[in-house]
């Protein structure tokens, strides 16, 4: 059964948001964006509720944001990507003291009524969805408003809504960052949209992303795995490997590998096999451009070469 | 098929171990005799404290059984026993069956998972050798602490002789980590918050907690700020700050100004304080 919400539900439910104002989250406005910016306008309002949504977690100090998400933060505006979930890593070592944990954020989006029930349907909250022991996440998901022709099942209803995944992983509590930075998220709709307010979160440093990558590129042990997304954020933020960031990833591998039992060098190498296979993958590339911004379209366009000098810059890591 | 004795029913077959292991009795007279050989029947009533005529009854049927014989006025195994080898050996291995506070703690770790954590005195001397104490109890936290689990702990301290205490968790503290006690990976307080534990829930004695804190103070192995953040929601800064004040006193151990000041506001135990002190420093 499909639900159908009416005006003053619909203007209910785009209360909970308190980083936006409603002029900013038209269905237009949106529009204007994926005009401007290149970026689907169902991936930019996704966009605004991440940025909402880490308003609310913004005051958990147990809780880094690490991924694809944390990774645009760091790069030019015309370069990020859309990305739709929200990674993070934790210092709670047990699983149920981080699910509950997660589950008292709750507490602040009702008293700060963030949240919202319409039709019996939860709007704002958390809702527990998984907790994987393999990968030592536990995952979360915030229903948000939809626009865009969406629909999420619910019970045996089908809901215009669009639900934000928050993961946490509890594996890496021995070193939830190499480095922690307290930065805002600064994602690229800020080009076109400024917040209400500007939050400040908790994040991986650069050098811990492009180690982070490097670990999710490489097919060595139990790391690794073979997607456009993370080679693009691997290409995307070379320009800061250098210094800093260089020592931060080096030592960051270094730790990992020696806690893993598996050699930095196999590391680099199971990561370079994974970007110079991907060079040869131009025409699949173009696919995953759709949800880039306009610079990293022409990046892409340059697929073949941004693959080989990514090999190459992370080929220097090697001991 | 073995049928059992239903009520109101004439069915009256048992299966054969109902016989042979089903009293307390039985069990230790097999235990007995198997480490200790033949003996009257007079003995074996002695020996395990049983009542004459209830230890003669159950020796007649372990005899009418066939796992005992007579020889002269005293009992032993029927070595025609088909079962004797597999008997002495499951009564004899059984003997070490969960009797090590490792092995403890192992049971306690599969029975609840994710949801304890082991806190007081075992938590907070876990980095340290206690001079000259032992402390065998176990303190486990539980998160929604059920009937069910409190029977489960109870068989457990049947079992091994080792004390228990089980209490309820409402919320599961953050900074419990994955460390190992006794040799066995288990859910763990933080030295610090285990400290604590032994001074509020009676895990150990007194002189027990006051030799831990001094002991983890001088080996560098407790983080003092932390130790006194816990004390604070447990209400007991004043007296936590005037013991660390004896302590630092007699000993090179330097501790923050502010505890400092604390402590001479406040009293310590100064019995305990001072014997701990002479046990470790002399």
């Amino acid at each position: 059964m499909k639900m159908i919400f009416d005006r003053d539900e619909k203007t209910r439910i785009l209360s909970i948001v308190r980083s936006w104002s409603k002029d900013q989250m038209t269905f237009q406005r949106f529009r204007d964006i994926q005009a401007a910016s290149g970026v689907p306008a169902r991936l930019v309002e996704t966009v605004f509720w991440l940025e909402d949504t880490l308003g609310i977690l913004k005051e958990y100090d147990h809780l880094i944001m690490k991924g694809g998400t944390c990774v645009q933060c760091y790069i030019p505006y015309p370069q990020q990507r859309a990305s739709v979930d929200i990674d993070m890593n934790t210092d709670i070592q047990n699983p149920l003291a981080l699910k509950e944990y997660l589950f008292a954020i709750n507490e602040g989006i009702t008293s700060e009524d963030r949240s919202c029930s319409i039709q019996d349907i939860e709007f704002g909250t958390l809702n527990y969805e998984f907790h994987d022991k393999y990968s030592g996440t536990i995952s979360f998901t915030r229903r948000m408003p939809s626009r865009f022709g969406e629909f999420e099942i619910v019970g045996n209803r089908r809901v215009m809504s669009r639900s934000i995944r928050i993961q946490v992983n509890y594996k890496n509590h021995w070193m939830p960052a190499m480095e922690t930075l307290h930065r805002h998220p600064d994602f690229f709709i800020h080009e076109y949209e400024r917040p209400k307010t500007n939050i400040t979160v908790p994040m991986e440093s650069p050098g811990d992303l492009f180690a982070d990558k490097i670990l999710t590129v490489c097919n060595v042990g139990a790391f690794g795995r073979e997607r456009f997304k993370d080679v693009y954020d691997l290409i995307a933020m070379r320009h800061l490997f250098q210094g800093q960031v260089r020592q931060v990833a080096s030592e960051k591998l270094r730790l990992i590998a020696t806690r893993s039992g598996i050699g930095v060098d196999a590391i680099i190498k199971g990561a370079i096999e994974t970007v110079s296979s991907f060079c040869n993958r131009s025409q699949e590339a173009k696919g995953f451009a759709s949800m880039v911004c306009k610079e990293g379209k022409e990046r892409i366009k340059r697929w073949e070469l941004e693959c080989e000098d990514l090999a190459d810059t992370i080929a220097t890591m090697k001991g | 098929m073995v049928k059992y004795i239903t009520r109101n029913s004439h069915t009256s077959i048992m299966h054969p171990m109902e016989t042979v292991l089903g009293t307390r009795t039985k069990v230790r007279l097999l235990h007995f005799i198997i480490t200790s050989g033949p003996a009257s029947r007079n003995g074996l009533a002695t020996e395990i404290s049983g009542s004459k005529h209830g230890t003669y009854r159950q020796i007649e049927e372990l005899i009418g059984a066939g796992v005992l014989t007579e020889k002269g006025k005293k009992v032993r195994l029927d070595p025609e026993f088909p079962y004797l080898d597999d008997l002495t050996n499951l009564i004899l291995a059984s003997d070490h069956y969960m009797n090590l506070i490792g092995d403890v703690l192992h049971r306690l770790d599969i029975l609840f998972g994710n949801r304890y954590y082991i806190g007081g005195f075992q938590a907070a001397a876990r980095t340290i050798t206690p001079i000259d104490y032992v402390s065998d109890t176990i303190l486990i936290q539980i998160r929604d602490l059920t009937e069910r689990d409190r029977t489960r702990i109870k068989a457990i301290e049947n079992i091994s002789g080792i004390e228990i205490i089980p209490l309820n968790l409402d919320r599961m503290p953050l900074d419990m980590t994955r460390d190992r006690i006794h040799g066995i990976e288990v859910w763990t307080a933080t030295v610090e918050r285990g400290q604590i534990e032994t001074f509020i829930h009676g895990d150990c004695t007194s002189y027990g907690a006051h030799l831990a804190l001094l002991q983890n103070m001088m080996g560098g192995d407790i983080d003092l700020q932390r130790l006194m953040e816990i004390a604070k929601n447990a209400g007991m800064t004043g007296n936590m700050a005037a013991t660390l004040l004896r302590f630092s006193r007699r000993t090179s151990i330097q501790i923050p100004e502010w505890i400092e000041a604390l402590g001479r506001d406040n009293e310590a135990n100064l019995h305990d304080c001072d014997l701990v002190l002479n046990a470790v420093i002399g």
